[in-house]
């Protein structure tokens, strides 16, 4: 009960340092005042430790079974292992948006403390900013949907966790891409701050990349753990579904990717401003455009969503965000009055805005296939799209983007020439080589040639960079050891490349050839699947503390799998799958017990996966491919002499 | 000047692609999402999706990879009969997206069921 | 009794907020 008042207190408290942030910080950054541009950021900090405080709170709550609050009765009950009971922290409506705010203020407060190199002004600007979307978070938490509600009796025991979210990945894949939204925060603050400041030189956007890779990361890791929990837990033999859901997670992260490239020629030659603002502006909206999809219940999804009270506001934050970026893009864009001219298009400089464009397309295509129920709803009868509208649409600009990955890397910077198709020739044989062993091996399928030849250029052009650090190097170790480190920026990020090039080579193998079979089969009944053979050999039921399951063996080669099957006493007779899956890097053997009849048969539904694994691998070796790119960096980009960025317009 | 003659081709090339991309993906691919009472008053030709509840009368056979049962929603209900893994949730009183053909038998042959994921996200109050 | 909470939170960090007004000297040089 005490938890309830001092939480409720502390998310209040919050709210008003936030809002007097916000103002505060516009003001001083408006008129200079460094003094007030200090205390509109210690406001801000303090903000901070209010949800810090409001946080702590809750999970005190949670974990000491604190029935008085609705929030701990609703998720949790006596019976939940401590683990699930602690998850629940994020795992509701009020509380996941607790967890947003925690994120956006801790970060928040990491990157105005970084910013010190920066100015008082553009600083000022990225606290109010940050102030403001961390008091509209604060007011929703307030008004509409707090976690510290209070029962006014309370109950002996809790509603409890459904026991299909009882499982490992929910305690890591929803808050690792709640954080990855909320980050996104930080690097639209910076670029409205430079906006409003009129700044955009080297500093700003070595400090807006940082805040802009933390976010990217983030999501990128909560997208493949979000695959792979579907994979390895709800059985349905696959890891992405293009719900709604998953499509709001994708779209920011397809942005900022474009960002990332994208910003580099800003650092190299001053070009490109327009796009970088918008891009980061972009993948910013669609977050906030994404959380009100999700929570509002406005298009239909198999994540349930109650038409919520909360839906409203979110639909009024993002027309606020969207008028406010709008206008500040239309008045200051102007500005960015580009110094150099543009290069060719087939350039480096023109790889990347081809890359831009056909990433905003890809967003297009999402972004369509997400909204047509809510479009054509309004307009008449409601529509869906499925997997088939999005594998239609995107492949073909995924299939680009993967040419982009094998050419671009080799082109100059501006302009070309015979060393450019001279280098060209590694990407080009490794397609070619790819194309006949696949011919060869009798693979007829179109989508799956052009991806894996085009995988496979990537690669070899990603591998390239690496093959000329050797070459400059001359065989001596010790200097291509120091080389990679002092470049680390650029040797990581092509190692991330390779990981990307794997995962994609995963989702064009797991998906393309995959193959599956329904059968029942009597004890000693064989089943046989792209040439893998499975016999079932006998089922039994275990008792265990709360629940019963049915587990059946499946003898494979010289193992046994052991798909299974469990119920859960209060709930009505379901039972839940346990996938069994035996994974090899060729491909994964997938069983899923459908049930058993009383004449003793079991009925199963068995997948072969090829190349399932080469997805986690890939993503694994992206997130090392950053990390190591990244690691340690302090000093806003260690500036080439030759750089001329343009002189930013004061503000 | 030189940036839109450079990169406007290209650009508008990109868009009409993509444009293309979505135009023909879509026509062939989307479904009307119904509920049981509309799919009951407008007879739809095709494949289309259609909310319910399953009602209490769920029978399966054939080792779990057949089902019927009765979905309804406020004022109308139908047989569905499917083929095919149930998914985990699947139970009476739960909301169902049936995909499918509504047959000449007035029965729904659903090819895919698809449920939703127990509420992370609802506000159902607890009831006291 | 929120609201309680809430202002005794607020005075608790009203010195950490308003420090660096608290330490610079009324007389200021218009800050740039």
């Amino acid at each position: 009960m005490i938890i309830g008042y001092l939480g409720a207190g502390a998310l209040l408290a919050g709210l008003v340092m936030g809002g007097f942030s916000a103002v505060l910080s516009f003001w001083s950054g408006w008129r200079g005042n460094v003094v007030m541009v200090q205390v509109g950021r210690r406001a801000f900090y303090a903000a901070t430790a209010m949800v810090v405080l409001a946080g702590v709170l809750l999970e005190v709550g949670l974990l000491t079974h604190d029935f008085s609050l609705a929030y701990v009765t609703e998720h949790t009950d006596l019976s939940t292992p401590t683990a699930l009971v602690a998850s629940g922290f994020y795992g509701g409506q009020e509380g996941s948006l607790l967890y947003w705010a925690l994120i956006l203020g801790l970060l928040g407060s990491g990157s105005l403390v970084a910013s010190a190199a920066l100015g008082e002004r553009l600083a000022a600007y990225a606290a109010g900013v940050l102030a403001s979307i961390l008091s509209f978070f604060l007011i929703v938490l307030v008004l509409v949907a707090s976690p510290f509600d209070l029962l006014s009796i309370t109950p002996p025991d809790g509603l409890g966790l459904n026991p299909v979210l009882r499982d490992g990945g929910m305690l890591i894949h929803p808050p690792v891409v709640l954080a990855g939204f909320a980050s996104f925060a930080i690097p639209f603050s910076f670029a409205a701050a430079a906006l409003l400041a009129g700044r955009t030189d080297a500093a700003w956007i070595a400090h807006t990349r940082r805040f802009a890779l933390v976010a990217w990361s983030l999501q990128s890791a909560g997208l493949v753990l979000g695959m792979w929990w579907a994979y390895h837990v709800l059985g349905w033999g696959g890891y992405w579904g293009w719900d709604p859901v998953e499509n709001v997670a994708l779209m920011p992260w397809l942005a900022t990717t474009a960002y990332l490239h994208s910003s580099q020629v800003q650092e190299k030659r001053g070009r490109l401003r327009t796009w970088n603002f918008s891009l980061v502006i972009l993948a910013f909206l669609l977050v906030v455009f994404g959380t009100f999809i999700v929570r509002s219940g406005v298009v239909p999804s198999v994540h349930t969503f109650a038409v919520s009270a909360i839906g409203p506001w979110f639909l009024g934050f993002l027309f606020a965000c969207i008028v406010f970026s709008a206008v500040l893009l239309s008045l200051r864009s102007s500005s960015f009055v580009d110094a150099r001219e543009a290069a060719p298009i087939v350039s480096r400089e023109g790889a990347f805005v081809m890359q831009n464009l056909l990433l905003v397309g890809a967003i297009a295509v999402v972004m369509w296939g997400t909204i047509l129920p809510l479009v054509s709803g309004m307009l008449g009868a409601e529509r869906v799209v499925a997997a088939p509208y999005y594998e239609r649409a995107a492949a073909p600009i995924f299939a680009a983007l993967l040419a982009l990955m094998a050419a671009g890397p080799l082109l100059p910077w501006r302009r070309m020439g015979p060393s450019t198709l001279r280098a060209l020739r590694w990407p080009g044989a490794a397609a070619l080589v790819t194309l006949v062993v696949m011919l060869a091996g009798g693979a007829r399928s179109v989508p799956a040639l052009v991806a894996f030849a085009l995988a496979a250029a990537a690669a070899a052009t990603s591998i390239t960079v690496y093959g000329r650090a050797v070459a400059a190097s001359g065989g001596d170790w010790s200097r291509l050891a120091r080389r990679l480190v002092t470049k680390r920026r650029r040797y990581g990020a092509y190692l991330a490349h390779i990981g990307l090039v794997v995962l994609a080579a995963g989702i064009a193998g797991s998906h393309l050839w995959q193959q599956e079979k329904e059968v029942t089969l009597a004890p000693g009944g064989s089943v046989t699947v792209a040439g893998y053979t499975l016999t079932y050999t006998g089922s039994r039921e275990r008792q265990l503390p709360d629940h019963t399951e049915l587990v059946a063996a499946m003898r494979f080669g010289d193992s046994t799998l052991e798909p299974s099957r469990a119920t859960y006493a209060g709930l009505g007779g379901q039972s839940l799958t346990r996938v069994a899956i035996s994974t090899t890097p060729v491909a994964d053997v997938y069983v899923v017990l459908a049930g058993t009849n009383p004449d003793g048969s079991a009925s199963f539904q068995v997948f072969v996966n090829p190349l399932v694994t080469w997805i986690w691998a890939g993503g694994a070796i992206i997130i090392l491919g950053v990390v190591l790119g990244n690691v340690g960096e302090r000093r806003a980009a260690a500036a080439p002499a030759r750089r001329r960025v343009p002189v930013p317009v004061p503000g | 000047m030189n940036v839109l003659m450079r990169w406007g081709i290209p650009t508008l090339v990109v868009v009409a692609c993509v444009g293309y991309l979505i135009y023909s993906a879509s026509g062939g691919a989307s479904e009307y999402y119904l509920t049981v009472s509309e799919l009951q008053s407008h007879a739809t030709a095709g494949d289309v999706r259609v909310a319910g509840i399953v009602a209490d009368d769920v029978q399966k056979s054939d080792g779990g990879f057949h089902v019927t049962f009765t979905e309804k929603d406020n004022t109308a209900s139908m047989p569905v009969d499917y083929t095919g893994t149930l998914p985990d949730i699947f139970r009476p009183g739960i909301t169902v997206v049936a995909e499918g053909k509504l047959g000449a038998d007035g029965v729904f042959h659903a090819t895919t069921l698809l449920t939703k994921c127990p509420s992370r996200f609802s506000t159902t109050p607890y009831t006291q | 009794m929120a609201i309680i909470v809430a202002t005794l939170l607020l005075f608790a960090a009203g010195p950490f907020i308003l420090w660096p007004l608290i330490k610079t000297p009324p007389e200021e040089p218009a800050g740039r």
